[in-house]
């Protein structure tokens, strides 16, 4: 069977399935040292990390209370 | 104890920030130490029944070493804080604390490259600087209050694991059926990877083994023996059971089950005291295994060395040139040399009472990388070198030895050869007291390897990757006056498998102890004949190894390889069905490769029918 022939033959959940069959040892450690770094720098600045997120939340809450007053 | 303060009073010295910073390093260090210690012991050996290549001794061990680690670290700190106050405040050096700290535990996890744990130890130790910072007081407080605590705990760990160890050889010694009247004692030497073709008891041009020659005048000398596995752990699980490698569950990542008995179980069995003395840390300890049957075992040493690996920081600084450098030191910093493997068994010899047999076990492991004997015999097969010994070992074990140039090579060879003729020293040595002690009289004694090493032979260095003759021929002594014929030498290829029914057949157990394999006396027992002895057909495996060399053989894609010795001919069938096929006896480099020859076919087709037949694998 060519490879032509068995792409018909794949649907979404096989797909994910085959993609699944990758995730190794070898995907596997590069991605939990890429979340630990990530991590590590978030922790350093944790204090603006957080600051940063209230802003962000506080500039959507504010674009979302003007128009629920409109109403 | 008080020291005047700044506004005229006196204050407590522990009030002092340098004083505060080496309190929080001395913590710090013992809190690690023994988190590490209980996550390795706890989880990782009895729960996940994982390989940790340390002892229980680690326990305290640990927080001992990392209590000497970050004290030294809190010094320098706090003589940095007493120079520069503005800059290395209390916060900032609990900030380094912590980094090391984190790290340290963050390191036991290889799923994290060495980025990640800096990153995220800096990013957990900031956090914990922040909140220690602003509590101070109440930290400080609980620091001092607790650290009594954390030093009473390694001090009851140091000697409930000295004390149980002790206690646990008492049990077993009591516990000791009664021996058969005139039971000979045994004593099996493996000298860790050393090919015969290495020694001058087989021709080698070098006079590496004077004594082992003398010796080998009193017994019988196979001049074929061949070893099961190309590596430590399945060659000797072999030794000690009579079985296959691939009957066995010896691997590079398993530990011997209790599948099969072992040879010093059933020795223990008919009464005999037993006792193994290990300098293969790697893959001969109890974690693997093959202490079954011992009674007394010892592998790991109590070392100022051992501690200080047994910290995850221990480790990685012991590993470092620049550390070896400037500790002077660049063997393995928990290495035993022969001279300590002999002197625990004739301690052990010396303190035993009650007069039972004994079965001693040695595993000398001074001719295994990285090569460096004593000064006297590093210059015995080659001049000094500028660089050093350490230089040249160290370089041959970090790098592909193939890349090393030609001189390098050669320097390694002359430090192999000096390795081996210190050994046999030892072995001399150890021979001369134990004479004196009265201890050979009525005893066996076998001699030989688990596995050869190569040295640049079909292109290959190292051990574990393949199954050419420089691994598998091995050395292999059996004395026993009165017993065993005197300065004779066996032809016929013999394997490793067969030496427990020797021995329980040299012995007179035979009738009470069965194990696999032919008893190698039937060679002088009885007139064996070429024809008969051909028959035999010897086996050898390797399995890829989950940390070998990318370069090696079995670690690209020729997998798992088996090997047939029969009458001239060594057959080798790659996992990916590679075959080669030398007629050993006129070809012992095994050039030649008779495979694609087509008067070999016969032969070729035989072997394979054998390896279908015979040898099944799991």
């Amino acid at each position: 069977m060519s490879i032509h022939e068995l792409v018909p033959l794949i649907n979404t959940s096989h797909f994910l399935s085959a993609i699944l069959l990758y995730a190794g040892p070898d995907q596997i450690l590069p991605l939990m040292s890429v979340l630990g770094g990530i991590l590590g720098v978030l922790l350093v600045f944790w204090q603006r990390f957080v600051r940063l997120v209230r802003r962000v939340g506080q500039f959507f809450m504010s674009k979302l209370r003007p128009s629920a007053g409109k109403k | 104890m008080t020291v005047p303060a700044s506004n005229g009073k006196r204050k407590s010295i522990f009030d002092l920030q340098s004083i505060r910073i080496l309190v929080f390093a001395a913590w710090f260090g013992l809190l690690t130490g023994l988190a590490e210690a209980l996550f390795r012991v706890i989880w990782r050996q009895l729960i996940r029944h994982n390989v940790i290549w340390a002892s229980r001794d680690i326990l305290w061990m640990a927080p001992i070493s990392d209590l000497i680690i970050f004290v030294l670290a809190g010094c320098c700190l706090a003589l940095l804080a007493l120079s520069l106050p503005k800059l290395i405040s209390l916060r900032v050096a609990t900030f380094v604390l912590a980094l090391m700290s984190f790290a340290a535990l963050l390191m036991l996890f290889p799923q994290l490259n060495i980025y990640a744990v800096i990153l995220l130890a800096s990013g957990l130790a900031f956090q914990t600087s922040r909140v220690i910072s602003a509590k101070q007081i109440r930290f400080y407080g609980l620091v001092r209050r607790s650290i009594v605590w954390l030093v009473a705990i390694v001090l009851t760990m140091a000697i409930g694991v000295t004390a149980g160890r002790q206690i646990m050889e008492w049990r077993a010694v009591a516990q000791l059926p009664a021996a058969p009247n005139g039971a000979p004692n045994v004593i099996l030497i493996v000298l860790d990877t050393l090919p015969a073709g290495s020694l001058s008891l087989y021709g080698y041009q070098r006079r590496t083994s004077p004594q082992l020659e003398r010796l080998a005048s009193r017994g019988v000398v196979f001049d074929n023996a061949i070893a099961t596995a190309p590596w430590t752990l399945p060659s000797h699980a072999s030794i000690f059971t009579g079985r296959l490698p691939y009957e066995l569950s010896a691997s590079w990542t398993k530990p011997l089950d209790k599948s099969y008995p072992t040879l010093a179980e059933e020795l223990r069995d008919h009464g005999y005291e037993t006792a193994g003395f290990a300098g293969n840390l790697v893959y001969c300890s109890y974690e693997h295994g093959l202490n079954r049957g011992m009674v007394r075992y010892r592998d790991f040493p109590v070392t100022m060395g051992q501690t200080f690996i047994s910290s995850t920081l221990g480790q990685v600084m012991s590993d470092k040139r620049w550390f070896q450098r400037l500790s002077r030191y660049h063997n393995d910093f928990n290495r035993k040399n022969a001279e300590t493997i002999s002197r625990q068994l004739l301690d052990w010899l010396g303190s035993r009472k009650g007069g039972r047999p004994f079965f001693g076990f040695l595993n000398y492991y001074d001719t295994h990388a990285p090569y460096l004997p004593p000064s006297q015999f590093e210059t015995r097969f080659g001049p000094n070198q500028p660089n050093g010994a350490a230089f040249y070992s160290r370089a041959g074990l970090e790098t592909n030895r193939w890349k090393l140039p030609r001189q390098a090579q050669d320097v390694e060879r002359n430090l192999y050869d000096g390795s081996i003729a210190y050994l046999d020293n030892q072995i001399g040595l150890l021979l001369g007291e134990m004479e004196k002690l009265g201890a050979l009289n009525n005893t066996l004694i076998i001699v030989t390897a688990d596995h050869g090493e190569q040295f640049g032979e079909h292109g290959l260095y190292d051990h574990g990757n393949s199954l050419y003759l420089p691994l598998l021929h091995v050395p292999l002594l059996v004395v026993f006056p009165r017993h065993v014929p005197e300065g004779e030498r066996i032809q016929q290829a013999v394997s490793l498998r067969d030496l427990p029914a020797t021995v329980v057949d040299l012995i007179g157990l035979n009738q009470s102890t069965q194990f696999q394999g032919k008893s190698m006396a039937r060679f002088w027992n009885k007139p064996v004949n070429d024809g008969q002895a051909t028959e035999e057909v010897l086996y050898s495996e390797v399995r890829p190894g989950f940390h070998l060399e990318k370069w090696y053989p079995t670690a690209q894609g020729r997998g798992y390889m088996k090997s047939l010795i029969r009458g001239n001919y060594h057959f080798i069938l790659d996992g990916d069905g590679k075959e080669e096929l030398y007629d050993w006896k006129s070809d012992p480099d095994e050039k030649n490769n008779l495979a694609q020859s087509e008067s070999s076919r016969p032969v070729l087709e035989e072997f394979k029918l054998t390896l279908n037949t015979t040898f099944h694998s799991r």
